[in-house]
């Protein structure tokens, strides 16, 4: 065969095997909520809430804590509330409930007191000067929901607004695992 | 119902017309064509003239339903508002994908036109008429995107009475708006040359007359090409605000990758035209020029490649991607079938001949060509293969275009002086010792401004070479033909490669040698930076029904205030930065006001990027254009080849 | 003739020599801020499509931003090693630069053996054009030359992916992370309720490094209580004493600790049998917030305290 025979063949399985790739990735990868610290133990975290109250992560050991990273302008962060307060109730009632702390990411303190004051939900709120909690967990978007055991181990990220009774399913689900 | 969205209905129909006009169009181009049959080929301007006149309506349709703010369609809905300003309204047309697919549409149909009118004498001849089918059945494609996936002329949800207008970045500057018409008038000026490629093939007729029909197509093509990539740079660095002006991602890689190839083709025509040679090569730099302006489009419009936009509204990526695989195995199977009648028998003796450093010239376009592709769509790869996400960013290609581009400037500086036909060492050694000291005494005066490490001074030294030998060539020229020496493709070509040594000099300085720092100001302190005093005069906040801004006024050096400012659009949710910059020729101070901003404090927090030579780019890029237009110009002398081509293929 | 050479010859020493001088000179140290932006350009900013964080004026760019600025300002870690902890915590996907190793370093390799094959390509059809008569090259040379070119474009692209490509050197690092207190700790925490002694030791390991890390004291004395509960009285004995002194440290060291304090109200009750100094202990804790699984512990304990002092 001429080179130009082979060179167009060539060229053809080059391009078939790139129009695969190509309709194969239809750019949905699932932006799932993965992330290189599940199953981790977490990132410390040392702040303090907007009350001046201090926190520290380490202490909060054999509790579940669920953490919420929250702005008060962002619109799927408002509309997650209603979920994130019922969940907070039913916690509360149990003898094992999860802490829910919301983390406030680029906002400031009275904006977060008045979102609370109008919306109730009555857990703390904790400052995070420059987002460097955000960056530790790598918190993409707010907002974002994680989940941590009482061993102080990363167990779930759930990305954007949580659906009502998402969190009550998942931290059931967590709960059996971590009892077996 | 029928009259309450007549806009919809008519929108539609004409475009379904002209779909019908284009595809029957094209029919009947091939089968004139295909039994060289001159009657049937007299009925393709009538389908032309209802094509375009189709495409012509169907934009001014809905332009006239964005100037009466007709919210009833789902694209007004979109990209329309009660409170942009006139031309931002009529340039919101094609601010989103359908209205670009129907701009592309437009423009197409324009240049099929034009085309027609300039084929008018010849157009029974089968190659034309190959040509204008190809041309055609792009075009009925195009109104068959329109009127399917991109269907502009969607009724929308009732009782929406104000939309939020188009995107926030693209209102900054009149400019901005006409940046893609511009990059359209160049991707789609591709498709005219590709046409022709494409019925030199099919008519068998390999002779090299198609190209000299298509020379200059191709040239003001790839002009438009370059102004409008050179004007998406601008935006970026006057606009965005991170002080640069090329970032490597997808959607600008999409428009330099046919820009590369394109560039391959318009250099190694010449050895076709002069020497009868590399004619594959040409009609596949062709071929991947115009299937890389589809290729990028779906990249681009299709969500692939931007998985934070995964949930793409339009369904027209498998439709361009199809429109892609067509073309590419229609262009394969004719390569291989027709591809040696297209060898030549010519050869190429020397290396240090003019087709020599073509030859050589384009195997590093190829080289870009691919680093370039192969980073755009890696992720996609990678994500097939491991369903992982990964990004190939700025510094990837960076490392690998740095050595790509120093080679390309010595080529530039080398070829010019090369001899056709025979070996010219003997000539490069004479004639390149005025080049040669012009860049080594560029090379001296960056290391007395300072300069330093072996890209940027490499990347001068070589400039200056290039830049000697391309000033030395129009210097000849000029002495022969006068005037005329600047006009025609060589010396138009000079002028041009002037320009993108200008570009390449500028880019690497400002690359190299910015100095940026983030300085808190206060009000009526001074603070130094780099041999600059900064000021801070004023916070101003504005606030409107969309936006709240904050700009704080700086006094640079004492001087004029200048207003870095950010915009926050709540309902978005977006934060837009607008830079503020002092220009002069020897370097930029640019000012950017960042996070977080305290009104009412006298204090801002803002970042001084100190950039050299960053005008020397917009003045590159205008030599580039007005040496593009030069070269479009006639000039006096043809080749005989030239003359011989004309008289046989009449 | 001889004039142009030497011509030549002075121009290309004079070029090698001020590239040489311009390449190796000292164009003063970086300061932090180039440190910064050198480093928030090989991260992609998580949330726009591969826009660096140095470009993106998104929030997590900025807090990106922000973290990279606070590690440069504390100059403890090197460039990669910030890349690497920002990796750590948004994954891979946030690299700019491609890895040089697995499936990524074929983003480095290929352009290399293109760029070896069309050199090669080049040099055959030249060599072809300037003696044609010498073409009938045996097909077998043809194919040991392909093979020939591939290698070297292979080996030269290995080259260049370890030259240029991401490196990580967290990734690399051996024992160093596993050893950190906080894994430790993690580690403890995990082997606690099923093997006391492990957990016991790994909380010693802690104190080596960190003899005043306050959960590490707490837990471990903790722990040695609840173990010792099965042995015989003096061992019981000897371990109240010791577990008493420290948690009476952890409490010195941190008074805030909720743990350690409900960890002694419980230890002196139910094993030193002093239920009135329990039970201050006991309510202190409970104003100190503890945890769910020590609440749960210490609020059984305050209704029998209370029970038993009602009495």
């Amino acid at each position: 065969m001429k080179p130009t025979k082979v060179g167009v063949l060539g060229l053809a399985v080059v391009i078939a095997a790139f129009l695969v790739v190509l309709v194969l990735s239809d750019g949905d990868a699932g932006v799932g909520a993965r992330s290189p610290l599940l199953g981790e133990p977490a990132p410390s975290v040392v702040t303090t809430s907007i009350d001046d109250v201090p926190f520290e992560l380490g202490r909060r050991k054999g509790s579940w804590v669920v953490f919420n990273f929250f702005n008060s302008t962002c619109v799927p962060c408002i509309a997650e509330h209603p979920s994130l307060l019922r969940f907070a109730e039913d916690e509360a009632n149990r003898s094992d409930g999860a802490e829910v702390y919301t983390i406030v990411n680029d906002d400031s303190d009275g904006a977060v007191r008045a979102f609370f004051a109008a919306n109730s939900g009555d857990w703390p709120k904790l400052r995070d000067a420059d987002g460097a909690i955000a960056v530790a967990f790598g918190v993409a978007k707010v907002p974002e929901t994680w989940i941590i055991d009482p061993n102080g181990f990363v167990r779930l990220r759930i990305l954007g607004s949580v659906v009502d009774g998402v969190l009550e399913e998942q931290m059931a689900d967590l709960r059996a695992s971590q009892g077996e | 119902m029928l009259l309450a969205n007549a806009t919809a209905q008519l929108g539609r129909a004409i475009l379904l017309a002209g779909f019908l006009a284009a595809f029957f169009g094209a029919f009947a181009a091939a089968v004139g064509a295909r039994r060289n049959d001159a009657r049937t080929l007299r009925f393709v301007p009538q389908f032309v003239v209802v094509a375009t006149a189709m495409a012509i309506g169907a934009f001014a349709v809905m332009e006239w339903a964005m100037i009466t703010r007709d919210f009833s369609l789902a694209y007004v809905q979109k990209v329309g508002s009660r409170s942009t300003p006139a031309l931002y309204n009529f340039a919101a047309v094609w601010s989103a994908l359908e209205g670009s697919i129907l701009m592309w549409l437009l423009i197409l149909a324009g240049y099929v036109a034009a085309a027609m009118w300039w084929m008018r004498k010849r157009l029974a001849e089968p190659l034309v008429g190959w040509a204008m089918a190809v041309m055609l059945a792009v075009l009925a494609y195009f109104f068959l995107l329109s009127f399917g996936p991109a269907n502009p002329f969607v009724i929308g949800p009732p009782g929406v009475i104000d939309g939020p207008g188009p995107n926030p970045l693209l209102q900054n500057h009149i400019l901005v708006m006409f940046h893609p018409p511009i990059l359209y008038l160049g991707y789609v000026g591709m498709t005219v040359p590709f046409a022709f490629a494409i019925a030199a093939l099919l008519a068998g007729k390999v002779e090299d007359g198609w190209l000299h029909l298509t020379r200059r197509w191709t040239v003001a093509a790839w002009g438009f090409l370059t102004f409008g990539i050179a004007l998406g740079g601008w935006w970026s660095y006057e606009v965005l605000g991170w002080s640069g002006v090329w970032a490597w991602d997808p959607v600008e890689n999409a428009s330099l990758l046919p820009w590369i190839t394109g560039t391959a083709y318009i250099h190694s025509v010449m050895v076709q035209e002069r020497r009868g040679l590399l004619r594959v090569w040409n009609v596949s730099l062709l071929i991947a020029t115009f299937s890389l302006t589809i290729l990028g489009t779906f990249l681009t419009r299709s969500g692939v490649l931007n998985s934070v936009h995964a949930f793409s509204e339009s369904d027209i990526g498998p439709w361009l991607l199809v429109m892609f695989a067509v073309i590419v195995a229609v262009s394969l199977v004719l390569v291989f079938l027709r591809g040696d009648q297209l060898r030549a028998s010519g050869s190429i003796d020397s290396v240090f001949s003019r087709e020599g450093a073509f030859l050589v010239n384009n195997v590093l376009f190829a080289i870009f060509a691919f680093v370039v592709l192969l980073g755009t769509v890696f992720p996609l790869v990678v994500e097939a293969i491991q369903q992982r996400q990964l990004v190939v960013g700025e510094p990837f290609f960076d490392q690998l275009t740095i050595p790509i581009g120093l080679t390309m400037l010595f080529i530039m500086a080398v070829a010019p002086v090369l001899p056709w036909r025979r070996d010219g060492r003997e000539r490069m050694s004479q004639r390149l010792v005025v080049p040669a000291v012009v860049g080594v005494a560029a090379l001296a005066l960056a290391l007395i401004v300072g300069a330093s490490g072996l890209a940027p001074l490499m990347a001068f030294a070589l400039g200056g070479f290039a830049g000697g030998s391309a000033l030395q060539h129009l210097a000849r020229a000029v002495r022969v033909q006068q005037l005329r020496g600047f006009v025609g493709r060589a010396n138009g070509g000079m002028i041009v490669h002037v320009g993108v040594i200008l570009i390449c000099v500028a880019l690497a300085a400002s690359n190299s040698f910015t100095r940026s720092q983030e300085i808190d100001l206060v009000t009526g302190q001074v603070a130094r930076f780099a041999g600059h005093t900064f000021e801070l005069i004023d916070v101003v906040e504005e606030q409107d029904s969309r936006s709240t801004s904050v700009r704080a006024l700086v006094s640079v050096d004492g001087g004029k205030p200048y207003a870095p400012s950010i915009t926050k659009f709540t309902r978005i949710g977006m934060n837009v930065g607008t830079p503020s910059v002092r220009t002069s020729l020897t370097s930029d101070v640019y000012l950017t006001l960042e996070p977080p901003v305290r009104q009412d404090s006298g204090q801002a927090r803002i970042k001084v990027f100190i950039k050299p030579m960053i005008l020397w780019l917009w003045i590159g890029t205008f030599i580039m254009a007005f040496g593009t237009v030069l070269a479009i110009v006639p000039s006096r002398r043809r080749s005989v080849h030239e003359i011989r081509d004309e008289v046989v293929g009449r | 003739m001889t004039k142009r050479r030497l011509m030549w010859a002075l121009i290309i020493l004079l070029s090698i020599g001020m590239l040489a001088f311009g390449s190796l000179r000292d164009s003063g140290p970086l300061t932090q801020q180039d440190r910064i932006d050198v480093i928030t350009k090989r991260i992609a900013c998580p949330t726009c499509d591969g826009e660096s964080v140095f470009v993106s004026r998104a929030p997590s760019a900025q807090s990106i931003r922000a973290e990279v600025a606070r590690q440069v300002g504390d100059g403890v870690r090197t460039d990669d090693e910030i890349v690497a902890y920002i990796a750590e915590r948004f994954g891979g996907e946030v690299l700019l630069l491609p890895r040089a190793t697995g499936l990524d370093a074929l983003v480095w390799i290929l352009p290399a053996m293109v760029t070896v094959v069309l050199v090669a390509a080049l040099w055959l059809a030249f060599r072809r054009w300037r003696q044609p008569v010498v073409v009938a090259t045996s097909k077998r040379s043809l194919l040991v030359s392909f093979a020939i070119v591939c290698v070297v474009g292979l080996g030269g692209g290995v080259l260049v992916a370890r030259q240029a490509g991401q490196r990580l050197p967290l990734q690399t690092a051996t024992g160093g992370i596993e050893d950190s207190t906080a894994s430790l700790l993690a580690q403890a925490r995990l082997a606690g309720p099923t093997n006391v002694t492990a957990a016991i030791e790994l909380y010693g390991r802690v104190l080596e490094t960190d003899p005043d890390n306050v959960e590490a004291v707490t837990y471990r004395a903790w722990l040695i209580m609840l173990s010792a509960r099965q042995f015989d009285e003096s061992l019981r004995n000897q371990a109240f004493v010791s577990t008493i002194t420290a948690l009476g440290r952890a409490i010195e060291l941190d008074p805030t600790y909720p743990d350690a304090m409900c960890f002694l109200g419980i230890v002196v009750y139910r094993d030193g049998g002093d239920a009135k100094s329990a039970k201050e202990f006991v309510d202190r804790c409970l104003e100190r917030d503890p945890p769910a699984e020590v609440r749960g512990l210490v609020e059984a304990l305050a209704s029998e305290l209370n029970a038993e002092l009602g009495e």
